[in-house]
């Protein structure tokens, strides 16, 4: 007793949980950049960072999915970056999804946040740790496309970093804890499953 | 009484077009086209000369193709934010993006403002104004269907193009929702706007939440929909059309048009990409502020 049955997943609610995903991404995405820019293609507040690490935790990889594909879109239009240099950064924006989705299933982490290992995974890994590895990523990438030079890297990392990390933590949380127990009854729910 | 006229528009996926739209006479491939080379453009040059010309041609190519701009506007009111931002952070962390030998033009106390990181700021908020204004009028005068079936023409499978096109359908809807979402939380005495600039982000919660639960119920509304409508797919996505079995859509036999005007826009696109790599090449796009 007590077991939650969830009806089949089809290919027609994932895939529409896919494209939907992609389309908030990418209106968070862009309200989020243009509202705090670090003196362009860095965002000092990128409120999509929160549902980037949140759609790999829920939906697996079809969240992880969506966390790659939706900046070439919304970079273009809320941070100035060709759809180009966008898709030259997919592994960064890849890694700032699926590393706290492979540590809350490898370790059996709860996505309601309930204890304080779930709180901690959610925070040093989902907040932090795929943050910098994404900024570290995405900025040696505007590097080498020669939009700003390796001594300005810092700067525009630390205006990544920042502006990923305190609305994963501040919208990311709030939204694990109110939003888990509503989306784990729905049948686009993936976890602990990966697809 | 008045007569009034009333005029058909399509629904793209930002906005709406008449239609008598010269948008609606330009083949779904060619504005694929019209895309690549939109967002190349920016990068290739550096000028911001150039770079604003082909921004305000943009907007004028959005008249042309009478768009309606009421559903875009914001999109470059914020660029009035952005520069402020953007200049600000190139004066206060400039020496970072100056390069080797900086020329200080002014001091405000302990900070030296450069010539070079001015040029930088310049250079970035012009590209970022042509990247946008070139974003909106793509999505501004694309519709669905004009992506649904350039797709088909490209091969791509029909279970990859029906979530890509979703995609692209679901940002104007959800840039919708944002709004409603917006006066539903000034109903309740809630107004970003009138928020001081540091608090917007903090605020930005009340907004995100709500938009994040309609997007999952719409996303399964869809799939029900979908699945009522007879729509099957393995969950292993294929990216490509398999050449046997393939059969032509209603969308892809329908909605599809080509003309020679399209080879000629094409052609030229093609050429101006070619000889705006030539003038990079040669240095004849670069800043000259910088």
């Amino acid at each position: 007793m007590g077991e939650v049955i969830r009806p089949k997943r089809t290919a027609a609610t994932m895939g529409s949980i896919l494209a939907a995903w992609t389309g908030i991404c990418i209106v968070v995405g862009a309200y989020g950049s243009m509202s705090l820019p670090i003196g362009g293609y860095v965002s000092g507040f990128w409120p999509a960072m929160a549902l980037q690490a949140i759609g790999g935790i829920w939906f697996g990889m079809w969240g992880v999915i969506v966390a790659f594909l939706f900046p070439i879109i919304s970079d273009a239009i809320g941070e100035a970056i060709p759809m180009y240099v966008a898709a030259t950064l997919i592994p960064a924006n890849f890694f700032q999804a699926w590393t706290v989705a492979w540590v809350f299933r490898r370790f059996k982490l709860n996505p309601e946040l309930k204890t304080r290992k779930d709180w901690l995974a959610w925070i040093l890994v989902g907040c932090i740790l795929q943050n910098a590895i994404g900024a570290t990523l995405g900025t040696t990438a505007f590097v080498l496309w020669g939009l700003f030079t390796w001594e300005a890297q810092p700067l525009f990392w630390a205006g990544w970093f920042i502006g990923n990390t305190w609305p994963a933590i501040v919208f990311g949380s709030l939204i694990l804890k109110i939003a888990t127990p509503f989306v784990k009854r729905t049948r686009v729910y993936v976890f602990p499953d990966w697809w | 009484m008045t007569t009034q006229q009333v005029v058909t528009r399509y629904r793209t996926f930002f906005s709406y077009v008449d239609a008598t739209s010269l948008a609606n006479k330009v083949s779904p491939i060619t504005k694929i086209f019209i895309l690549l080379f939109f967002n190349a453009y920016p990068i290739i040059i550096d000028n911001p000369i150039y770079n604003a010309m082909f921004g305000f041609l943009n907007i004028i190519l959005m008249k042309i193709f009478k768009a309606t701009l009421m559903h875009v506007e914001k999109y470059f009111k914020v660029l009035m934010t952005l520069a402020l931002f953007i200049f600000v952070s190139v004066i206060f962390f400039g020496r970072s993006v100056a390069g080797p030998t900086p020329t200080v033009i002014a001091t405000i106390g302990p900070v030296e403002v450069y010539s070079q990181a001015l040029g930088f700021g310049v250079m970035v908020y012009v590209r970022m104004f042509a990247l946008v204004s070139a974003m909106l009028l793509w999505l501004s005068i694309t519709t669905t269907s004009d992506l649904m079936s350039a797709f088909e023409k490209l091969k791509i499978s029909y279970v990859a193009r029906t979530y890509l096109t979703m995609a692209f359908r679901f940002i104007g809807m959800f840039d919708s929702d944002f709004n409603t979402i917006q006066d539903a939380q000034k109903a309740r005495g809630l107004d970003i706007k009138s928020q001081p600039l540091w608090r917007r982000p903090f605020v930005f919660g009340y907004y995100l939440i709500p938009l994040v639960a309609i997007t999952i119920k719409k996303a399964i509304d869809a799939g029900t929909t979908m699945e009522a409508r007879a729509f099957k797919a393995p969950l292993k996505i294929k990216l490509l059309e398999e050449k046997k079995g393939f059969k032509q859509s209603y969308v892809g036999k329908y909605y599809w048009r080509y003309s020679g005007k399209d080879t000629v826009i094409i052609a030229l696109l093609v050429i101006v990409f070619v000889g705006l790599i030539i003038a990079r090449i040669y240095g004849l796009v670069a800043n000259p502020f910088m």
